[in-house]
């Protein structure tokens, strides 16, 4: 029900807000596609983020002028979904409206549409992937100049976790790691990088698994783990509303009770902690935002205003998303009002804005601005999972993935 | 060595609860003649059901259990009176396409009302975790085996020991007799489905404890294919064998076959075996074989 | 007693089996229908103890009268458990996977009561041969037994009509014999029997009144001394030709045009 009013609703808006000033290019619109149906899971949160960010902005009479719609369309967590999505966005928008992609959220898409997007369209996405094929060191502003991304690439958080290992790891001997990951373009990303950083960490792999992310039943994979008695397990390529990531961590607590489990971004947010329970607790993950509760945080209180003042009430799993939607808005907003102050509202100039701008995010990292040249933020933290308390709390501060893995 | 032993006992745990699940298949395609293309979905409501007693209402354990699948009956029942009583007379094939739609409806319904988001899943048991040296057998898979079979014998002690439980069986072979000697047929057909989708939805119960519950639990319930069809669609000890059968070769598999880099080859194994079975027993291990004049 | 009035069946809403027939069982005698194959007694049986819809029938008109009461519409257990009609099918149903006694217990369900066991017993004294067969599966019985054991099986239901399919198929014509006996015998008990049948000698022999069905319409009824001296039941059922053989052309049943009268 939910899900349809959303829809609806969106729609609706969609509609009213681009008819309206149908004639005038004073709107600018951004696609917007969000998962919310398919294996992923339903990303509701985000959608009312966007939602949300959009009547704010347009309640101040827009971005200097200019009305922002978020288009936004359900991808069912499907490469082929999306692709034809963003495709028909790009034929029915007229170029001078349709400004800017924000919140890609798979990775396959992203590659698929990479040589399309390069010659012929140009238009600047910022992805909720944090690739590193796309944004790691063999790919970045000269192969994919279109994309942005607001988060260290995936490679950089997991070095971020070897990092972690290096200074938790207490025994003489060097430390053991298993990895497991999805068979998908977005879990299989990393694992080059991995496996070239942990030996030279001093870092031992001892196990490689694989978990479909329709898996029921991981015993097998846990057992071939355990075989190999690592000391800490590290995992990627999983969304926290897939069924197999709960499974998997019931099955590696049963059997593997005293190893560290630590993820990416995607594996260490609030949901997890709610589908996991008990198995959750004492996860470790790295996260590239601020959670809901760390109100003193000037883009988390604005995001709790705004949401006060729209009668939003979301449930715990939803806030994540929502921080993402508001993080994701506000950046394209961002780029778009600097684009519009120098002259240039293309997408040319929206993308020549998203990199040469600094910007402090609306103080999401607390008065640290960076340049976008690299085409990430590279800010990130460690969190531990706390179950009595049902967050996350963090165990390191903001620490720029840029300096650290130096 | 113990690499394996950890691998088949896992197997014969987890074998047993497809086993139960399969007894309920073998129970409706005996009455009805028709095989339960909605098994997945019953086995995520049972759980679900067992949920809202359980989880939501914090009922204890030995109270909860029985709700939840008291409430997995009546809605077999309800399910048998709707979709399967109209069909009385006609083919059997009907019959087993009507749990095809049935499956579609009910996926659809269950992700509207619950959400595609997985629920956290733990019952709060005895801990039973057997750890002998480096073996290790975590408590809900024990769980899973021990109240699998005790469902699996209470049905058994049902069918074979009690009145109802013979009437059961007469009906099961034939319809018409049956009813010429004045046994209610229909309320007959009723309580096996009841029955049929307690064991789905205790099944389904304790394969939810071991991860999560969500509506894609539901592809769990498409191992018990292989299973009945292994063991033999009318058979119930067959359901037991077969669910073992299944459950030791994906474990096996899982263990040594994989991590030669077949990747989820666990999945597709149980059809493999199913076809070498067909092949040497086309009506199954333990099914009873059709005499056919041609 | 039993009445069938204008009785039209169909299957499947298309195949005309009975069309129209009427016929009376009166109370305490054994009635008797002979016909051959395909002509519809099986439906009528069918008909009358409400097994109709499991075979996907259909009744378009008459009725079926018990004492005045239309049984069309009722459920087969009803009709076993408050009026007493059994119904015992051609092919001897028994239960193949149940031992003799679970099948006699199985049948006496729908009554379960304390009389039970001891009826059990009774069946056992008026068909001894089953006594010794107590824990043997059903369906290794051999013909004669199994056609005991139903008809064993139907007593347990304690009936007051007892509607017999075909009850001599493919028995031994000592087995009949005895069969027939034991029918005679509990129709001297008081059961009223409606019995169908191919074998018309036996048939007739126990019968005090008989119908004779063909393609669904009754073509000749009346006691069952009469039938047996009709020139046609003779020649069609009892195989016995008079003298004066007609031609084989003529004997060619559509080509008759008489009445049956």
């Amino acid at each position: 029900m939910k899900k349809i009013s959303l829809m609806t609703l969106m729609i609706v808006l969609t509609f009213s807000v681009s008819s309206l000033w149908a004639q005038a290019p004073k709107v600018v619109k951004i696609g917007a596609p969000i998962p919310l149906g398919g294996a992923g899971g339903a990303y509701i949160g985000l959608g009312w983020g966007y939602n949300d960010c959009q009547i704010y902005l347009n309640e101040k009479g827009g971005v200097r002028g200019k009305k922002i719609a978020f288009l936004v369309e359900d991808n069912r967590w499907d490469v082929t979904t999306e692709i034809a999505i963003l495709n028909r966005m790009l034929t029915m928008e007229p170029k001078e409206e349709l400004l800017l992609f924000c919140g890609n959220l798979i990775t396959g898409t992203l590659k698929a549409l990479s040589e399309k997007i390069n010659r012929e369209v140009g238009i600047p996405s910022i992805a909720l992937s944090y690739s590193v094929e796309m944004f790691g060191k063999k790919g970045g502003p000269g192969k994919y100049p279109y994309y942005f991304s607001i988060g260290p690439d995936y490679a950089q958080q997991i070095g971020l976790l070897l990092r972690y290992i290096k200074k938790d790891h207490k025994k003489a001997s060097p430390p053991l790691l298993a990895v497991v990951y999805s068979p998908t373009e977005y879990g299989r990303d990393p694992l080059a990088d991995l496996k070239e950083e942990a030996p030279r960490l001093g870092i031992k792999i001892v196990a490689e698994e694989e978990m479909a992310i329709t898996a029921s039943d991981v015993t097998a994979q846990v057992i071939n783990i355990r075989k190999a008695q690592p000391d800490y397990i590290i995992w990627h390529g999983f969304l926290p509303r897939m069924l197999v990531a709960p499974v998997f961590l019931k099955t590696a607590r049963q059997y593997l009770p005293k190893v560290p489990i630590l993820g990416t971004h995607y594996q260490t947010s609030t949901p997890m902690i709610t589908a996991g329970g008990q198995a959750a607790d004492g996860l470790i993950g790295v996260n590239t935002l601020v959670q809901w509760y760390e109100t003193p945080n000037p883009f988390i209180k604005l995001v709790h205003d705004q949401g006060e003042k729209r009668g939003r009430k979301l449930a715990e799993g939803e806030r994540f998303d929502y921080i993402l939607g508001w993080a994701l808005g506000m950046l394209g907003a961002h780029a778009v009002d600097v684009a519009v102050a120098s002259g240039d509202l293309t997408r040319e100039g929206v993308r020549k804005a998203l990199e040469k701008s600094t910007w402090d995010f609306a103080g999401m990292y607390e008065g640290r601005q960076f340049s976008y040249a690299s085409h990430k933020v590279p800010m990130a933290r460690v969190f531990k999972a706390s179950f009595s308390q049902r967050q996350w709390n963090p165990i390191t501060p903001w620490l720029n993935a840029d300096e650290e893995l130096k | 060595m113990t690499f394996f032993l950890q691998s088949f006992f896992s197997g014969i745990l987890s074998g047993l609860a497809y086993g139960l699940l399969g007894l309920g298949l073998v129970l409706i395609f005996r009455a009805s003649e028709a095989f339960n293309f909605a098994v997945g979905e019953f086995l995520v409501l049972g759980a679900f059901l067992f949920y809202i007693f359980y989880f939501t209402w914090h009922l204890p354990f030995l109270v909860a259990l029985p709700l939840g699948l008291g409430a997995a009956a009546l809605f077999g029942a309800l399910v048998e009176r709707t979709t399967i009583k109209p069909l009385m007379g006609r083919p059997h094939l009907a019959m087993t396409i009507v749990t095809l739609g049935l499956a579609n409806v009910l996926a659809g319904g269950l992700q509207a009302t619950a959400g595609s988001d997985p629920y956290s899943f733990t019952l709060d048991l005895p801990d039973l975790t057997v750890e002998l040296g480096t073996l290790i057998y975590p408590s809900p898979q024990i769980w899973a085996g021990i109240l699998s079979l005790v469902f699996f014998c209470l049905v058994l002690l049902f069918l074979y020991r009690t009145r109802w439980g013979l009437v059961i069986q007469a009906t099961s072979e034939s319809q018409p007799k049956a009813l010429c000697f004045g046994i209610n047929a229909q309320f007959v057909l009723l309580l096996v489905w009841a029955i049929a989708t307690v064991c789905i939805g205790a099944a389904g119960v304790v394969i939810a404890n071991l991860g999560a519950l969500s509506c894609q639990t539901s592809l769990v319930g498409l191992r018990a294919m292989p299973v009945i069809l292994i063991g033999g669609l009318d058979s119930i000890p067959g359901a037991l064998v077969g669910g073992l059968i299944v459950g030791v070769v994906e474990a096996l598999t899982g263990a040594y076959v994989e991590p030669m880099g077949l990747i989820g080859f666990k999945e597709v194994i149980p059809y493999l075996v199913l076809l070498i079975a067909l092949f040497i027993r086309p009506y199954g291990l333990f099914g009873t074989v059709r005499i056919e004049r041609v | 007693m039993l009445e069938v009035e204008n009785l039209r069946v169909v299957y499947q809403e298309v195949i005309s089996v009975l069309h129209g027939v009427s016929l009376k069982v009166r109370d305490g005698e054994i009635t008797v229908l002979l016909g051959a194959n395909g002509a519809g007694k099986t439906t009528m049986l069918r008909t009358i103890c409400g097994l109709l819809p499991v075979y996907d029938g259909k009744i378009i008109e008459g009725n079926v009268l018990l004492d005045q009461t239309s049984l069309n519409r009722l459920d087969s257990s009803a009709i076993v458990k408050k009026y007493r009609i059994t119904y015992v099918m051609e092919e001897r149903p028994v239960f193949w996977y149940l031992t003799v006694e679970q099948n006699l217990k199985a049948a006496a369900f729908s009554r379960w009561d304390r009389e039970v066991p001891p009826d059990i017993e009774k069946v056992m004294t008026i068909f001894p041969v089953l006594g010794s067969l107590r824990d043997t599966k059903a369906g290794y019985l051999s013909g004669g037994e199994q056609q005991m054991l139903t008809i064993g099986m139907a007593l347990m239901t304690k009936p007051k009509i007892l509607l017999l399919d075909e009850p001599s198929l493919g028995l031994a014509p000592l087995i009949v014999r005895e069969l027939f006996s034991i029918i005679r015998g509990l129709n001297k008990q008081g059961l009223t029997i409606f019995l169908v049948e191919q074998n018309a000698h036996a048939a007739l022999s126990v019968a005090a009144r008989g119908y004779v069905i063909e393609s669904g319409r009754i073509v000749l009824e009346g006691p069952a001394e009469e039938l047996i001296k009709n020139k046609d039941v003779r020649e069609f059922y009892l195989g016995a030709a008079m003298a004066d053989q007609k031609r084989f052309r003529e004997a060619k049943r559509y080509k008759r045009r008489k009445r049956w009268l």
